[in-house]
């Protein structure tokens, strides 16, 4: 289906590194509006050069981390430090609508092109920055990573097993909660503009969106003075709840059974063994107060099955369950093959690789992926010319100054 | 103008699947209407409650997704329901809910019926699987979301069950997608005049959260596993998260170029307390390749590093790292969040006033620091149907014996 982009017409110009910044391009670049990813040869993005590579083979065109979040941009080389650079930065901030930076705090404005810098070149910009702590504070120029700031922002300290230290999720994981609330501010922030004409400065902080995650949690500590202790998989109103050990190699399957329906359906899913008709476990009441034993029992009924077919036999009965999901099974999820949620997409160097698209869908226009994420300065011409109309000349003396570097 | 969505109207239909993308809007400056059945919002039966106490008006949980919104009660499955919606509707620019797929065509509310009375409506569905496919009715608890997202089976002890973080963050991911997803279509709509219907996939949302997990498939047939409290580093496994004196911290030491400047002076601090054994006094960190180095010897730095931290609390060694460039941070728990210099320095967290609870309780504040339009979170959550008689009375014109008649017939 020829479908409209929402963001037709938006131009994005980011001098982002690492997840969050380039996700907020990648989404509304997948959208329409036309980025240009800017970076250097001189300084890779940590992202370029770090596992896992394209068939296991080393190179700053083949990480799978940068070609994930730099989908839908044009890339292109630049080195700041040179004169001839910046003023190309400029020229791109002049024709830019929205300018996205996620560096430490300090890193930009060494190349003039902090807020008050870049708003002298362009009034009505819309600029966005993004980093771990926020552009103040006694914490700001902290330079770690969304791994620490998912540490930082406590989802470690309460998530693992009951009888165990700490574990948390696996993963920078502040760094994936974060970009879809910038996206909405930007967009939010455009037409704004369309309305008043005026641009303006987003100052984000991956720390508090990060504790926005966990809000239910720490309010719990401002206002009852409790210190949530780590749970497993356990939930207070659903019992059983949990990932049980499936038949086969490490393969597990979820099962989330709330009230007494769902029980007496996940009953008959199991066979009605004697066990379930025992008084302990007849109330959410007597199931959670024997929960440690009800989870044993499920499990030797699981053990025997494959999670798909727990998964498919749980739902079918009107049960929330789903398997485990390792990498391998996300590619061959029935769902995500329905939605077409992987998209193969040819790239410059590596070949065709498969890509996310976004978790929505519009019905009158398309939000999916198009283009694969462009190599160190693939599209460097492409930029100058098109995009800020250089002549031959002019282009060619460019690349003579090691600017395009 | 003074907010970036001034004059906008949202008709938020969710439950704690969806409540965030309503916050997320109030906050730029929507207004916000929860539309909750008579009985009350689900969100509003989960804790944790204030004080303990289980009830309607002093869930948590409801309150931080609900902060700027008004509240109106109105059962949509009753005739006088559907008609008061849909007069809201031809006012409104979102809606945005999270039944199972087909409740609103069912109900007569589906986005075709509401698109004739409001073309510019943005209709925003958040479902467990998306509204249509294999999955499309199946349920889909937070733990059977984030395993089929592909987080869980990555995160926990290799040789024990996958795990979940203990807040039902698929919801929040949704919810915040929503927000994202729906401030496009309302881009478009701002061009073209055009409203359109947007789907909002759970699952999807949470294998957004996966740390390219399917990346390491795709590019390197690789099923990464759970590491635990460890992580693969080349053929060896190094510890990441360490024990001290009042919780825990999270420390990467690292080899050659990589190696932080810092850890050349942990030694010599370790040294200074007599913690330092003699293998690693003066190691050179700048010569050490993790990729090939021993397992026994990152045992053996792990066992070290643990015994030195344990005699220190999580703010010293914080405050050490800060100071001389160390990969360490504080494995926080929500005290430390509240007492967060930083949190605190930005002003995050708020203290919304709640006179019916005769007290005022801290929220997390606005999540961006905006410098035309600054995010304000003013209001707290709203009371069941508290805003009833503003909304039918004062906005629609009903009078008030048919704002009783409404009440007693169980509309509202």
């Amino acid at each position: 289906m020829d479908k409209t982009l929402p963001m037709d017409g938006v131009k994005i110009v980011e001098l982002a590194r690492v997840m969050v910044g380039p996700c907020v391009g990648r989404i509304l670049g997948d959208c329409g509006a036309t980025v240009v990813h800017v970076e250097t040869a001189k300084k890779p993005d940590i992202l370029r050069i770090i596992f896992p590579y394209k068939d296991g083979i080393a190179g700053i065109n083949r990480s799978a981390y940068f070609s994930k979040y730099n989908a839908d941009k044009y890339g292109m080389a630049l080195d700041l430090t040179r004169p001839r650079g910046i003023e190309v930065m400029h020229r791109l901030i002049k024709w830019a609508d929205v300018f996205i930076e996620s560096n430490v705090p300090g890193v930009v404005a060494k190349h003039g092109l902090d807020y008050e810098g870049v708003k002298e070149i362009k009034p009505d910009i819309i600029m966005l920055s993004t980093c771990q702590m926020g552009q103040k504070g006694p914490l700001a120029q902290f330079k770690g990573y969304g791994v620490q700031g998912a540490a930082i922002a406590g989802f470690h300290e309460v998530t693992g097993y009951p009888d165990s230290g700490p574990v948390g999720p696996f993963g920078s994981y502040t760094d994936l909660v974060a970009p879809q609330w910038l996206i909405a501010a930007v967009v939010a922030a455009l037409i704004y503009r369309r309305r008043t004409g005026k641009g303006q400065y987003i100052d984000h902080s991956q720390l508090e969106t990060g504790a926005h995650f966990l809000a239910p949690l720490i309010m719990d500590h401002a206002a009852n003075k409790r210190l949530a202790e780590r749970v497993g998989n356990r939930e207070e109103f659903a019992a059983p709840h949990g990932a049980y050990r499936c038949k086969g190699d490490d393969r597990w399957c979820t099962i989330a059974v709330y009230g007494d329906e769902e029980w007496g359906a996940f009953c008959r899913v199991i066979g009605i063994p004697p066990w379930t008709k025992q008084s302990r476990f007849s109330s959410l009441l007597e199931r959670k107060r024997n929960e440690d034993e009800l989870d044993k029992l499920v499990e030797s009924w699981t053990m025997e099955h494959t999670a798909e077919d727990v998964m498919s036999l749980m739902q079918q009965a009107g049960v929330s369950s789903g398997i485990v999901a390792t990498a391998e099974d996300l590619h061959r999820d029935p769902q995500f093959q329905h939605q077409g949620h992987f998209k193969l997409l040819k790239h410059t160097e590596i070949g065709a690789v498969p890509f996310d698209n976004p978790p929505f869908r519009f019905s009158k226009t398309s939000c999916e992926v198009r283009m694969s994420a462009p190599c160190l300065g693939e599209h460097n011409e492409y930029i100058c010319r098109q995009i800020l109309g250089m002549s031959d000349e002019e282009f060619v003396e460019l690349i003579q100054s090691g600017a395009l570097e | 103008m003074d907010s970036l969505l001034e004059s906008v109207r949202v008709l938020d239909l969710t439950d704690e699947k969806g409540l965030l993308c309503g916050r997320i809007l109030g906050d730029m400056g929507a207004d916000v209407i929860v539309i909750e059945p008579p009985s009350g919002n689900s969100a509003r039966r989960r804790g944790p409650f204030y004080q303990d106490i289980p009830h309607a008006e002093r869930s948590l949980f409801w309150f931080v997704l609900n902060t700027n919104k008004r509240s109106i009660t109105l059962n949509l499955e009753t005739v006088d329901g559907r008609e008061l919606f849909k007069k809201l509707v031809r006012t409104s620019d979102f809606v945005i809910e999270s039944f199972s797929p087909h409740y609103m065509d069912d109900l007569g509310l589906g986005y075709e019926v509401l698109a004739k009375l409001n073309p510019a409506l943005v209709m925003t569905s958040i479902t467990p699987f998306g509204s249509d496919g294999p999955y499309a009715n199946y349920k889909g608890a937070d733990i059977v979301l984030m395993g089929l997202g592909g987080l869980s089976y990555i995160s926990g002890e290799p040789t024990r069950e996958p795990l979940r973080i203990p807040v039902p963050q698929s919801y929040f991911h949704a919810g915040s997608w929503g927000a994202a997803a729906s401030m496009i279509a309302f881009y478009h709509r701002e061009i073209t005049g055009q409203g359109q219907k947007v789907d909002v996939s759970m699952q999807q949302a949470a294998t957004w959260a996966t740390y390219s997990t399917q990346e390491w498939w795709s590019y390197s047939k690789v099923n990464l596993t759970r590491q635990g409290t460890w992580r693969q580093i080349g053929t060896s496994r190094m510890q990441v998260l360490y024990p001290c004196q009042d919780g825990h911290v999270m420390l990467f030491i690292l080899g050659g170029a990589a190696a932080a400047a810092g850890q050349d002076l942990l030694i010599e601090w370790m040294d200074r307390e007599g913690m330092c054994p003699d293998w690693l006094r003066g190691f050179d960190f700048s010569k050490l390749d993790v990729s090939t180095a021993s397992q026994d010897f990152f045992d053996g730095l792990s066992k070290t590093l643990a015994a030195f931290t344990a005699t220190k609390t999580k703010v010293e060694l914080f405050e050490w790292a800060l100071e001389n460039t160390l990969f360490l941070a504080p494995v926080s728990n929500a005290r430390d969040l509240l007492e967060n210099p930083q949190l605190r320095a930005r002003n995050f967290w708020i203290s919304l006033e709640h006179p019916e609870l005769e007290t005022s309780i801290t929220h997390p504040g606005p999540f961006a620091v905006l410098s035309e339009t600054p995010i304000e979170v003013a209001k707290r959550a709203p009371l069941l149907g508290e805003h009833n008689m503003e909304i039918y009375c004062g906005e629609m014109g009903l009078s008030r014996q048919e704002l009783a008649m409404l009440k007693h017939g169980e509309v509202i």
